[in-house]
């Protein structure tokens, strides 16, 4: 009988651990039915709040299609860096992309984009460049505006989305292209027509990682959008910290909590879709 | 189209692409040892002062303890909790056994923001708590996901028939797995606990929720940067790239790279 409950006992600390977020999620589901003014109960005042006043929802619109064009950007720089390190790059070269891309990936966040500032702001090095070679006379704004958030959320995500993509081009029968190529395919119709469809689960996987990690980020925006792009994260931030309007504050992240799960139930979904079609 | 444009193309993209996410690292490198108080690039000479002056900045003092202090703290526990349900995971089946394996997965799936905002309100609600303690029990949560997947990948690929032959010599089960199972995976106990390490060393937005007056290093240099505009932070940011670079290559020879992504 005690033999039995032995991996009980094994889980039960994690599960400790588990239950004060569960907690803590409950509670900011508790906050946020409550008003403003700490009045007690209010139903769902908080949610009509987000949802009506046209300043709050443009947060919440603007986030998702940054996510969306930055998540689209680091597919299209990334494919071809996963494509090469995996199909084209001798083993030592191999190894050593991949130590760079782990030591980006677990590089500190906020000095990232420290780094960023001082390529895009106004004496930084794009804008010395362009001033020396005589393209402008005046620099450019590469930062604190929707440019430079793009640029910042493409370069924090692109490690997540190469190492996501790395591993199904890395399992592809290179006996496919070859029996497409000797059938007289172009490379072009290979690329679209064998490479990229066996390619979708890593595909989905990384896009899934990045849109939510952009549709999340806060550092980007407070340092490379000077706090004036909106993001749910700095919306978050600003009123449960700095306006002390928990109520608001928790509706708004509990909004962010369901868009963040139905994506991953969305992604996940097509994912599986996808796998029984071709496994028959 | 030949073979030979079309690879050379692709080596031009990929190799743009690898100096679009090193040039900040580059750029950051070059500027701290620049001897004017700007951010201006290219420096105007080599200068070493930004690197003694991280060292003269209060904020960076208290911070690095405070950083060192949540990472070796919330590191350990969560490596303590991560093996013993990792153990139960792989070894046991048992009632329930899926479910608690998602519940332990949790973590990842909540968004930092939220839940920075649920750790503070559960701080709140249970008031005698310190700031430095909730710190500590969301650093845990943070990383607890990361150690059991390690953890978990790590006894898979170990033979549980060498425990019993071990029992079946007369070790105690306890005995057996000290002596068998935790030399064998101790390698990669050692990397999961860098990789802990460095997940809590480098947590900002959750973090940010609830530092209070104390601020971890990367707040601190977050404050720095958006108050001061001297290259201080670049120094800064050079030493933490150099043990960085000292965590990559121990994760390397403890666990492989590739083992830690898949």
């Amino acid at each position: 009988m005690i033999a039995r409950l032995v991996p009980y006992f094994l889980v039960a600390p994690a599960l400790l651990l588990i239950a004060v977020l569960l907690t803590g999620l409950s509670s900011v589901l508790g906050w946020s039915f409550q008003s403003s003014a700490g009045d007690g109960a209010a139903g769902l005042v908080q949610y009509a709040n987000l949802a009506t006043n046209e300043s709050y929802r443009h947060f919440f619109t603007y986030s998702l299609w940054l996510a969306a064009i930055s998540t689209f950007v680091a597919l299209l720089l990334g494919f071809p860096v996963a494509y090469y390190m995996e199909i084209n790059a001798s083993p030592s070269q191999r190894k050593w992309i991949f130590a760079g891309l782990l030591a980006m990936f677990l590089s500190d966040y906020v000095l990232k984009m420290f780094g960023l500032i001082l390529i895009l702001g106004r004496s930084g090095l794009v804008n010395r460049l362009a001033m020396w070679l005589g393209v402008t006379d005046a620099p450019f704004k590469l930062m604190y505006n929707e440019f430079g958030v793009l640029v910042g959320l493409v370069s924090g995500i692109l490690p997540y989305m190469i190492l996501s993509l790395n591993g199904v081009i890395a399992r592809l029968d290179k006996r496919l292209h070859e029996a497409a190529s000797v059938l007289g395919a172009p490379p072009w119709r290979i690329f679209l027509l064998i490479t990229l469809p066996l390619c979708v689960p890593g595909i989905l996987a990384g896009t899934m990682l990045s849109f939510l990690l952009s549709l999340n980020s806060f550092v980007t925006p407070m340092l490379l959008g000077g706090g004036r792009v909106d993001m749910i994260a700095v919306l978050i931030f600003d009123q449960a910290i700095n306006l002390a309007n928990l109520p608001l504050g928790s509706a708004a992240a509990g909004v962010l909590f369901l868009i963040s799960g139905a994506v991953i139930l969305l992604l996940n979904g097509l994912g599986d879709r996808y796998q029984k079609r071709f496994q028959r | 189209m030949s073979k030979s444009s079309g690879f050379s193309v692709l080596q031009a993209l990929t190799f743009a692409v690898l100096l679009f996410m090193a040039l900040p690292n580059l750029i950051i490198l070059a500027v701290s040892f620049n001897p004017e108080a700007t951010l201006a690039f290219p420096p105007t000479g080599i200068s070493l002062d930004w690197y003694l002056n991280v060292f003269r900045t209060p904020s960076f003092a208290a911070g690095l303890q405070q950083s060192v202090f949540l990472a070796s703290i919330s590191s350990a526990v969560s490596l303590v909790f991560g093996v013993l349900a990792a153990l139960a995971i792989v070894r046991f089946r048992f009632f329930g056994r899926q479910a608690i394996n998602a519940l332990v997965m949790a973590p990842l799936f909540v968004p930092e923001v939220v839940m920075g905002i649920a750790m503070l309100l559960w701080a709140n609600a249970v008031t005698a708590i310190s700031n430095t303690t909730t710190l500590v029990i969301l650093h845990c949560l943070i990383v607890l996901p990361y150690v059991v997947r390690l953890v978990v990948a790590n006894l898979q690929g170990i033979d549980p028939n060498l425990e019993s032959a071990a029992m079946l010599l007369g070790a105690r089960p306890m005995q057996a797995f000290l002596r068998i199972t935790m030399p064998i995976i101790g390698k990669g106990l050692l990397g999961a606990a860098v990789f802990a390490v460095v997940m809590s060393f480098h947590n900002f937005t959750a973090t940010m929720f609830l530092v209070g007056s104390r601020p971890t290093l990367p707040v601190a240099a977050y404050q720095y940067i958006r108050t001061e505009n001297d290259p201080t932070v670049a120094a800064l940011s050079t030493m933490m790239m150099l043990a960085g670079i000292l965590a990559v290559y121990l994760m390397e020879r403890w666990i492989g790279l590739e083992r830690l992504v898949r």
